[in-house]
């Protein structure tokens, strides 16, 4: 039961993302909705789990983009294995743990990206890139993680908790 | 080892380039939800629209009519307009342009990142689409191309996406000189037309069209208006950059061109 919820809950970012949240820009870019659930889960829930969700994210994620198939299944994957870690070491209850690992999960998020495609490496300076996008990317789902991380919080307790 | 896995991936693309690895079907049980929420959005956003600015809706409504009468007697006189003219291409024998054939359809969602520009439209297979053609806006500025085509719906690789390549011609009595058009990651807004010759003719103003020179594509579509030009590839090149015709960011119906 608890992995149909979760493929569920990773459907509807995936589908709020590309429509409401791309048809309405914020600072002109679209927020990754894809991550933060990623990350929430995968905190709650450890590095293996984590590493599962990743991968289904990441591979819906690359059927809605263009360029290389496959870049965002990688770099979600391993997000979600990396801060799977954490799972045992943080306080679950408290939302600032959580806060700043999102703000990290963003910041490398985007970097694995640039470093992996090589035109985005060559062709685009990576300070103006990180005034641009990073910066009001990182700010935007530091905002929506308030609201998504303790939705998935209460969701995995009342239903998934032995 | 590394070399064995490099080999077979490079194999694998070149063995089943247009395989389909149910990219399709996971489009396609999602799009109907982009539809859904999307009717909702509209919805809600124009409702709250008529009630916000009642007062202007009603006066807007008004103006209309009066230019719907107005334009009716004017497409009245046009087709009079239209018969004679046909009539007298028949007598001089002139050889009628073909006029492409499009299909309608509505943009359902975005794409998932930052770095593409892709929009999945509510037409497939189903309406005759196939990939690589050409997608326009009502006055017939150029979008974007169909990339992948599942049965009921689609997805179009916008102009300024850094995958999107196709061949420009400047169209201007004096010169006709073809270039390479790209969409660019830097600056999202703009276009790069590569490759002119270094004694081409460009200035800023001149129009785009597509050159048509691959059959591939249909010949005259507008893509956009030249902004800058400058020295490449140290002078033996030109480039020109381009602002589409169409605001990439917001348009919501397009045209498809399935056959010219």
């Amino acid at each position: 039961m608890r992995y149909p919820v979760y493929i569920l809950l990773i459907l509807i970012s995936l589908i709020l993302q590309i429509t409401i949240f791309a048809f309405n820009p914020v600072w002109g870019i679209t927020p990754d909705l894809l991550l933060i659930t990623v990350i929430s889960l995968s905190l709650l829930n450890g590095y293996r789990q984590g590493a599962y969700i990743g991968f289904i994210a990441g591979i819906l994620q690359d059927v809605f983009s263009s360029g290389l198939f496959g870049i965002n299944t990688v770099t979600k994957m391993l997000l979600g294995y990396i801060f799977g870690f954490l799972e045992k070491k943080i306080y679950h209850r408290n939302i600032i743990t959580p806060l700043f690992t999102m703000i990290l999960a963003t910041v490398l998020n985007q970097l694995l990206v640039v470093l992996l495609t090589d035109h985005i490496m060559l062709k685009v300076e990576l300070w103006n890139h990180f005034k641009e996008i990073i910066f009001p990317l990182t700010v935007y789902h530091l905002i929506l993680a308030l609201a998504i991380y303790p939705t998935i919080y209460f969701i995995n307790n009342k239903y998934f908790e032995e | 080892m590394l070399i064995l896995i490099l080999t077979l991936v490079n194999l694998v693309g070149a063995v089943a380039p247009e395989k389909d690895w149910g990219e399709g079907l996971v489009i396609d049980a999602v799009a109907p939800f982009l539809g859904v929420i999307n009717w909702v959005n509209d919805t809600f956003n124009d409702t709250l629209n008529v009630l916000l600015n009642y007062k202007e809706v009603k006066e807007e409504n008004n103006r209309l009519q009066k230019k719907v009468k107005k334009l009716n007697w004017k497409i009245h006189q046009l087709n009079e307009t239209a018969k004679l003219n046909d009539r007298l291409r028949e007598l001089l024998e002139f050889k009628i342009r073909k006029p492409f054939t499009f299909i309608g359809a509505k943009v359902i969602g975005k794409s998932a990142d930052n770095w593409s520009q892709i929009v999945t439209i509510n037409r497939g297979s189903k309406s005759g689409l196939e990939p690589k053609m050409l997608v326009v806006t009502y006055n017939g500025y150029l979008v974007g191309r169909v990339e992948q085509v599942s049965t009921y719906s689609a997805q179009v690789l916008l102009l300024n996406d850094s995958n999107f390549t196709i061949g420009g011609l400047i169209a201007k009595k004096e010169s006709r000189e073809i270039g390479i058009v790209n969409g660019s990651l830097a600056e999202t807004d703009l276009l790069k037309m590569n490759k002119l010759p270094w004694d081409a003719n460009v200035e800023v103003g001149d129009k785009v069209i597509t050159s048509g020179l691959s059959k591939l594509y249909p010949k005259g579509v507008l893509i956009g208006k030249v902004v800058k030009v400058e020295p490449e590839d140290y002078g033996l090149t030109h480039s020109a950059r381009l602002k589409p015709f169409v605001d990439l960011g917001t348009f919501e119906e397009v045209l498809v061109i399935t056959d010219f």
